[in-house]
């Protein structure tokens, strides 16, 4: 039983035929090319999978993409503007977020509107943000200091 | 000739961001389940669902009445094909563990059928009506059943449940024995765990249209050896291979293994002559990759009135699961346990026995510190008990006990090279003053607070002659580097290494750097790929920048006295009296006369009339290095300050300090990263993580729901402090520190909360619910003989 | 780890997807935010024939006035965490929120959809019996409201028919003075509670005038300590009343053990959390 549905994925709208069963993750790593959307655990427990689905953070690993039906989709490959990357991004970069690099478009895409929320948060509060996310590399050092960064820096680029 | 840090380093010692990076933040990495190859096939494999048993049969008719294009194997069809890892020791047993279940499977998960479709989602449909018809054997699910007196063993011809028993002595121990005021005898145990990288497993083989070319990409930490197992099991000639680790998301030594599913799609790729593709899934990665120590240690110590411990006598078992892994084999955790027992400390009299026992469960590997950190949760947990009963503070008892001077041969005949384990103790005294206080201040009140830490060496780099006397099937410590400088002054580094997180493309990039006098932007480091990177025995037991990083700058070194001399003749000067700085090589008296490197490169290759008579053309070298033959030892504090609720057994960990030596340091973020990434590890073995079976040897932990790893709210900042003392036996004076974030902390934790209780805790993980159980105990209350995980 | 194969309906009202169940039978599922569903389908320990998508069907919102609030089914646990008026009216749902899964679980988890589920250690359910709460369902052959405290049989086990929809929830907010805490311990931030104890307290003065207590973890659902609730009343909390009947509550409760822990260790951390939050429920009630 295949049904249509229509996707915009990174401001990319597309028809498809799909299975119901398909994850949305599946979908968008193999028919939309999003291969930076990457499994962890397939029962939404360790985050790796985390896109945004109508501007909030979802595990895509939880979604059949039948339930996504004309919802606007952003993953990691669509933050960047082009070579600019986000700060969230260069953050991760600066302050050693990442190693393997498996982990980390699942984070940035959790913690995006959280950074973007700004504000004074503590570090008690960046790290139950990201309490829905595994690392096995860093040890999340790295991951709060990037958070910490990112907020700041959009606080003296808004200031500038 | 040992290479030395030149004077002012330009890029070593820098902390530069990872040139990996860019990529990785954008969701470029391409890891293995991102490769497609068209008309690839999906491998299902059906696994055992009973931890012994034997197979009566397989029906496979409706799977081939509902799917008529799906392909089953099983183990008839594979033959002999088998994962052979034992080493050449005397009381070692030997069972070759079979690709495919051949008539027995001795755990729940052992493969035994491999399903192949087209589509990833009805394979497992498919797979589903395979019929397994399983006669069940009585399951040995501990080591207490696999050795009870006439236990029968669970492979035929074996004598017994043992795949290893030995002992290694040192010294006297009689006449430690005989000498001591005080023996102290205690037990020690740290749970099974699991590795799990955040990416599991996978492979995909295929042929070329011609049939002769096999290449198999997999998320492995060892290609060559993968390449060559290949070779010789298939068999397939070594030349008609290529391996390919492409992205690879963490291994920890969980990918430091050749495994059955790997060998598997290679033969289904020649079986079939279509791609083949594994990708495992979570609960396949639980329950049947390896897990992780599942240790026993019983410690006898004879102490002097003063503390000192003159001797140590030691009964090590391991519950290595069903098989032998492949190359480090059954006897590496228990062996390793044997032979760093001594630790930091200057004991003359050793004897350890030690043993590997097989049980019907998922076989133990090597996962971030192998033994070492239960040998020294035991090691520092019996220190602070012999300073808790001689009434000695915790610090003066190390202090007492450490090694005197360097080099220094321990009681086994292992020369330590320099470390700074006085200078971290008094270091560690100091920024722990005010939590000792508060934890002093806590006593008797509802919310402890406890102190307690953990002092250790790590041997990394080995050397050959270290590998030499294991006589397991890794039988080599070198690592090797070919530098390349091309026409337009960029430079490639081909290493042996495999690079899955450690930053590896940075620091072999400055290495190179700072040799060729070019930005390390301008340096491409390419690992994992047997076609250029050297033959190389791959990543793991913390030898990556000792010895990876040695080759790199060494070869880059042999690029330089060449261009040096190319520069030398065009600028007519000597050699030494040239620097390469800035893409420049450049009179260091007269940087006015210089000559872009990129020039050089380009005659090297191109307009070779301009090298020096006799020079040959070209500008690329390899390199070798061996690892020291003991090795060289990075030294490490760790420290830990918990809170604990005694009503509730709640724990909080407060604090968490580490202060190590890991030599020259060339990345000081990737350094904090390694060593903050290991301590996060080891804190999840100190509280949450634990791998459990049933006692009919069914895994119970097979999800993130119950396989609890750290997440970030649990825990504090990692503060790291370093000392840099380099190493007199390495290029550089570098020492490996891959592993040694994950040695220290579940000691540090456990002697912390023994600390805040006042009561020895001597078993990993410290739960909650096990914390209100010491208290009962403690409290002569009728405490928690609760049936719960094991 | 992929679904086993199923039909995908799409509900365009509450009507319809009634009448879907009715038609499919047993073997039809609804799928509101899909955070407790989908992980078991991806491991295929559910395997329904059919998914009856309910997610984007008008049940979502709170409404606070009359004296009651009332949650429409498929509001998102974020939006309940983010709603000021809802903390005003009853803070402690606020707190309960906290304990449940991660911040992106929370975004598409629904509050019906917990309930339905009824896992044993989950917060809503513990928190809907604690205020008293109702459960609104609809089914083809009408509509009914439960009350929580008949709601939650067992382990995933509800009062809800195989063709019935929950359409909202709803409790009554205390006329007077009141407070309540909720406190749970789980090994890791947002895991499985362990145990959690739910209470609130009206007051008159220094009197307590209602006192209710529920233990998630003292059974295979949320359990109330009625007979602890009754000796309270009248009373003046202090640390010793608070102790004695955390105890009193979590006493001869059959609990559970299992691979985390005892059912003895369960109850003792019972008794401790229900004296913990009675004491600053009865502060807050101040």
């Amino acid at each position: 039983m295949a049904i249509e549905i229509t996707l915009t994925v990174n401001s990319v709208t597309r028809t498809l035929s799909v299975e119901p069963r398909r994850l949305l993750a599946d979908v968008l790593r193999h028919e939309f090319g999003c291969y930076g959307v990457h499994f962890g655990c397939s029962h939404g427990a360790c985050g790796c999978c985390t896109v945004h689905v109508d501007g909030q953070p979802r595990l895509s690993c939880l979604a059949f993409a039948a339930q996504c039906d004309g919802m606007t989709i952003v993953t990691i490959e669509g933050i960047a503007k082009g070579d600019e990357l986000h700060p969230l991004q260069k953050a991760f970069i600066e302050e050693h977020g990442l190693q393997c690099g498996y982990c980390t478009p699942g984070f940035i895409m959790a913690m995006l509107p959280f950074v973007e929320r700004g504000g004074e948060p503590t570090e008690a509060d960046i790290r139950e943000a990201m309490s829905g996310n595994i690392c096995r590399c860093t040890g999340y050092h790295g991951i709060v200091a990037a958070v910490r960064r990112a907020i700041a820096d959009r606080k003296s680029a808004a200031n500038a | 000739m040992l290479e030395r840090l030149p004077e002012q380093p330009r890029y070593i010692g820098a902390r530069i961001t990872r040139l990996e990076d860019p990529r990785l933040v954008r969701g470029q990495g391409r890891y293995i389940d991102d490769l497609v190859m068209p008309g690839m096939l999906h491998l299902r494999l059906l696994r055992s669902e009973f931890a012994h048993a034997r197979i009566a049969g397989i029906d496979a008719s409706m799977l081939q009445e509902r799917f008529p294009a799906a392909q089953i194997f099983t183990g008839a069809d594979i033959g002999e094909l088998a994962i052979r890892a034992a080493a050449d020791l005397p009381s070692v047993q030997k069972f070759a563990q079979p690709i495919l279940a051949q008539q027995r499977v001795r755990f729940v998960g052992e493969p035994v059928a491999a399903i192949l479709l087209d589509d990833a989602y009805a394979v497992e449909d498919a797979a589903e009506l395979v019929l397994v018809d399983y006669d069940p054997l009585p399951v040995v699910a501990d080591v207490e059943t696999a050795l009870a007196p006439g236990a029968v063993p669970l492979f035929e011809g074996w004598r017994n449940n043992l795949f290893i028993e030995q002992t290694r002595k040192g010294g006297d121990l009689d006449a430690a024995r005989a000498a001591a005021a005080h023996v102290i005898r205690r037990t020690y145990r740290n749970q099974r765990q699991a590795g799990v990288p955040m990416e599991g497993r996978g492979v995909i083989a295929m042929l070329d249209p011609t049939g002769r070319i096999l290449t198999v990409w997999s998320s492995t930490q060892i290609p060559h050896l993968l390449r060559t197992y290949l070779a010789e099991e298939l068999p397939w000639p070594e030349n008609q291979i290529h391996v390919i680790a492409p992205e690879v998301g963490g291994g920890f030594g969980v990918k430091g293994h050749i495994f059955a599913e790997e060998v598997l799609v290679a033969w289904l790729a020649i079986r079939t002559r279509r791609p083949v593709k594994w990708i495992e899934d979570r609960r396949e990665h639980l329950i049947a990759s390896i897990h992780a120590r599942d240790h026993v240690h019983t410690l006898e110590a004879y102490v002097a009135a003063d503390g000192k411990v003159l001797g140590l006598k030691a009964d090590i078992t391991v519950d290595v699961g069903a098989y032998s892994v492949w190359p480090f084999t059954a006897g590496s955790d228990p062996g390793m346990v044997a032979k760093v027992l001594p630790g930091p400390y200057d004991i003359q009299g050793y004897e350890a026995t030690f043993r590997g026992v097989a049980t019907n469960k998922c076989p133990i590997g090597t996962y971030r510190g192998v033994g070492r950190p239960s040998a020294v949760f035991s090691q520092e947990l019996l220190m602070d008990e012999i300073a808790a009963e001689l009434r000695i503070d915790p610090f003066t008892l190390r202090e007492r006990n450490l090694i005197p001077s360097f080099p220094y041969k321990n009681v086994l005949g292992f020369t330590y090279d320099e470390g700074s384990y006085a200078e971290s103790l008094v270091r560690m005294r100091e920024l722990l003053a005010p939590d000792i206080a508060a934890a002093r201040a806590s006593r008797d009140k509802p919310v402890r607070i406890g102190v307690g830490f953990a002092l250790f060496l790590e041997q990394t780099a080995h050397g050959t002659p270290d590998f030499i006397k294991r006589r397991s099937p890794i039988e080599t410590g070198y690592e090797s580097a070919k530098v390349e400088m091309h026409p337009d002054g960029r430079v490639t580094v081909d290493t042996g290494l495999q690079c899955h997180g450690q930053g590896h493309e940075t620091t072999l990039a400055q290495l190179a750097a700072e040799q060729l006098g070019v930005p390390p932007e301008d340096v491409v480091v390419r690992h994992g790929n047997t076609m250029t990177s050297p033959y190389s025995v791959g990543t793991w037991g913390s030898r990556g920048i000792t010895l990876g990083g040695g080759a790199a700058y060494r070869a880059a070194g042999m690029l330089r006295d060449k261009l040096l001399s190319i520069a030398a003749q065009h600028l007519q000067a000597t050699p030494d009296a040239i620097e390469l700085a800035d893409r420049h090589a450049r009179i260091k008296s007269d940087p006015q006369r210089h000559i872009p490197i990129a020039k050089l490169a380009r005659w090297a290759q191109r307009n070779v009339e301009n090298l020096p008579a006799g020079m040959e053309p070209g500008l690329h070298a390899v390199a070798f290095v061996d690892g020291p033959a003991d090795g060289a030892y990075t030294n490490a504090l760790h420290a830990a300050v918990v809170e604990i609720d005694t009503k509730t057994g709640a724990i909080k960990l407060k604090r968490f300090v580490v202060v190590e030596d890991c030599g020259t340091i060339v990345n000081p973020l990737v350094v904090d990263g390694q060593v903050r990434g290991g301590v996060v590890q080891g804190i999840g073995s100190a509280l949450w993580e634990h791998f459990i079976y049933s006692e009919d040897g069914q895994p119970l932990t097979t999800s993130f729901a119950d396989y609890l790893m750290p997440s970030a709210p649990g825990l504090p900042n990692i503060e790291v402090y370093h000392i840099e003392t380099p190493s007199s036996v390495t290029p550089l004076g570098m020492k490996g520190l891959g592993e040694g974030g994950a040695i220290g902390p579940a000691a540090a934790i456990a002697n912390a909360v023994s600390n805040a209780l006042g009561v020895p805790v001597r078993e990993t993980p410290i739960t909650p619910y096990r914390i209100w159980k010491l208290l009962q105990q403690k409290n002569g209350n009728e405490g928690g003989e609760g049936r719960e995980g094991r | 780890m992929k679904p086993a194969a199923f039909d995908y309906v799409r509900a365009d009202s509450v009507e319809h997807a009634c009448r879907l169940l009715t038609e499919a039978g047993s073997e039809a599922r609804l799928l509101a935010g899909g955070q407790s569903l989908i992980p078991m389908m991806n491991l295929r320990l559910a395997r329904p024939s059919m998914l009856v998508d309910i997610g984007r069907l008008p049940l979502s919102g709170i409404e606070i006035g009359r004296g009651r609030v009332r949650i429409g089914a498929l509001t998102r646990h974020r939006q309940v965490l983010d709603d000021a008026g809802l903390r005003a009216a009853a803070s402690i749902f606020a707190e309960t929120y906290r304990y449940i899964a991660h911040p992106t679980i929370r975004n598409l988890g629904t509050a019906g959809g917990s309930v339905a589920h009824a896992d044993p250690t989950a917060e809503i359910p513990t928190l809907l019996v604690l205020l008293d709460g109702e459960i609104e369902a609809a089914s083809s052959r009408g509509q009914r409201a439960i009350a929580a405290g008949e709601f939650f049989k067992g382990a995933f086990t509800t009062a809800l028919e195989p063709d019935e929809i929950i359409t909202a929830l709803s409790f009554p907010i205390p006329a007077g003075a009141w407070g309540g805490c909720f406190l749970e311990l789980a090994e890791r931030e947002g895991d499985f509670a362990l145990a959690a104890a739910g209470v609130t307290i009206e007051r008159e003065g220094d009197r307590i005038t209602n006192a209710r207590i529920v233990l998630s973890g003292a059974d295979s659902a949320p359990v109330r300590a009625s007979d602890v609730e009754a000796s309270l009343r009248g009373q003046v909390m202090d640390e010793g009343r608070a102790a004695a009947a955390g105890m009193a509550a979590a006493s001869n409760r059959q609990s559970y053990d299992d691979i985390r822990a005892s059912a003895e260790y369960r109850r003792s951390l019972l008794a401790e959390l229900t004296s913990r939050a009675l004491l600053t429920a009865y502060r807050r009630a101040g």
